[in-house]
């Protein structure tokens, strides 16, 4: 453990009078040039600036501070202010009251946090699916647009009325049969990960509803396909430079799929994502907690578990194959999803871990349009947001994916300034 | 038949092996290496000297699909730039009427 740097103070949450100031931006000139040079141009007294993390610590002045927030707003720097604190090194009981009282109520990492208005149990509702809430895809800000998003599935139902103003890119690797969807499966899964969140007639059950999609055709009406089509979907899907690529199929064996491993590197080295089902051979309620079958066990796949409403494991969902790869990355919802359908139906309640995988799909796409991020630094981020459940990792990974609330940039103060411009 | 091969060969009644049926030919999936190849077309051309018949070349997977008698597995593999020779798998979803998908 780290002794505290400088502790003055009694108690871990005392404040030491100086304040600390954060740029928290990727821009390095930012950092490295032009922020001291604000702090050096507002005058204020500069106890520590640490460049590489946009991090300054500088002796109280009101005045000051608040030139250099007005400096920041009109630069459009990302700019917050904290007063400093001391801390101490954890090694002895952490005092709760201090801990849970003093955070910040706008510090997303406090777990007691209330800024989620759904809570589990879920249920579907007149406006969402307890699926769009769980990922917490309306709070998130974001709506996939400016992300392509390809699944490889069914096909899809062209013709649905509630993807009637959506850019689709449809495409068949089913010999002698066209993009449509003579199954269903691929029209629900599109319409989990990106349909749409208001369709007036029904409740959203979109996560990403302004994704650009891409529907490749890998499995035929009767639902079967092989590596052949499969592989020839990814390929197009990465030709098409998708940044999320969702595989809600799958097969019962342990055996990793060499192309699936490559194929799944090439994605990632070219900024893309594949997601797929762990797979539905658990039968949990008669001890069989199955196992993650191919492409979802390649290392280089990220594979989904299902969960219900109440987020306990569903009984189908597969567990991890001890081997590398065959882990079980992330889970989602998959139990009594809503979803479009093709044909005169339009919409199904169905479960499978091929209905969690459209959500993580979806929720790739929120975080891609937000972050920026792709291939690994996406991977890497819908695991670090995704809820922590108490349940073994084995089944559920790293937990539900969920996409962060909308973050505003601190940029300007609250109140209108009084002070002069600067020029 | 099989070959002693890593990743070993699926199995479970689930799995209908290609290579169990009595075509004389089989479909197969070849995993190139595309760091290690000059191009992938070179390689499909090279397998297709071992006697593949290519049906796809699947440059952004890294990946060729095609045909070939079942005893030219050894051979294709052997190809500089190939790192696996796989027989196609089939994959199937559930009926649409399923509750569970």
């Amino acid at each position: 453990m780290d002794a505290a740097p400088t502790a003055p103070g009694p108690t871990s949450t005392a404040e030491t009078g100086r304040w600390l100031v954060v740029v928290d931006t990727d821009d390095v000139d930012v950092r490295h040039r032009e922020v001291p040079e604000m702090l050096d141009a507002e005058g204020l007294s500069v106890v520590g600036y640490y460049p590489r993390l946009g991090v300054a610590v500088v002796e109280r002045d009101d005045d000051r501070l608040e030139g250099l927030r007005l400096r920041c707003h009109e630069r459009r720097r990302p700019l917050t202010l904290l007063p400093e604190r001391t801390y101490q090194a954890l090694d002895r009981p952490v005092d709760g009251t201090a801990a849970a009282g003093a955070d910040s109520p706008t510090n997303p990492a406090d777990p007691d946090e209330p800024a989620e208005p759904a809570e589990p149990p879920f249920a579907d509702t007149a406006e969402h699916t307890w699926g769009v809430q769980a990922v917490r895809a309306v709070a998130s800000g974001a709506t996939g647009a400016g992300v392509k998003v390809a699944v490889l599935d069914t096909g899809f139902a062209a013709d649905h009325p509630d993807f009637r103003d959506r850019r689709v890119t449809a495409e068949s690797f089913i010999d002698d049969e066209g993009p449509e969807d003579g199954h269903g499966h691929g029209t629900h899964c599109i319409g989990t990960a990106c349909g749409p969140r208001a369709p007036g007639t029904v409740r959203g059950y979109g996560v990403a509803p302004e994704a650009e999609i891409l529907a490749g055709k890998v499995l035929g009406a009767d639902g079967g396909g092989s590596d052949a089509s499969i592989l020839a979907g990814l390929d197009w899907a990465l030709q098409h430079e998708c940044a999320v690529i969702s595989m809600s199929l799958g097969s019962d064996v342990r055996e990793v799929h060499p192309p699936y491993v490559a194929a799944g590197r090439r994605a990632l080295e070219q900024g893309s994502l594949i997601v797929a089902a762990a797979g539905n051979n658990a039968s949990r309620s008669a001890g069989d907690p199955g196992f993650v079958g191919a492409p979802a066990n390649s290392p280089s796949v990220m594979a989904v578990g299902a969960i219900d409403a109440e987020l306990r494991i569903a009984d189908f969902s597969a567990r991890t194959l001890p081997r590398r790869g065959g882990q079980v990355d992330v889970a989602a919802p998959g139990v009594e999803i809503f979803s479009s359908w093709a044909g005169e139906q339009q919409h199904r309640t169905i479960s499978g871990t091929s209905m969690a995988t459209p959500h993580v799909a979806g929720v790739a796409a929120l975080l891609a349009e937000s972050t920026g991020l792709r291939g690994r630094a996406l991977w890497a981020t819908i695991v670090q947001e995704a809820v922590r459940l108490d349940l073994p990792s084995i089944d559920v990974g790293s937990g539900l994916t969920v996409v962060p609330p909308l973050e505003r940039p601190a940029e300007g103060p609250a109140e209108e300034p009084t002070g002069e411009p600067t020029a | 038949m099989l070959g002693a091969r890593a990743w070993g060969r699926p199995s479970g009644p689930d799995y209908a092996d290609p290579m169990a049926q009595d075509e004389p030919t089989t479909a197969w999936i070849v995993t190139v290496d595309v760091h290690r190849s000059a191009s992938l077309d070179a390689v499909a051309s090279a397998l297709e000297d071992c006697g593949l018949r290519v049906d796809r070349v699947l440059p952004a997977a890294g990946v060729v699909h095609g045909r070939a008698d079942r005893d030219r597995r050894e051979a294709l593999a052997a190809v500089d730039g190939v790192t696996s020779v796989d027989p196609v798998r089939d994959v199937s979803i559930a009926p649409p009427d399923a509750d569970v998908q």
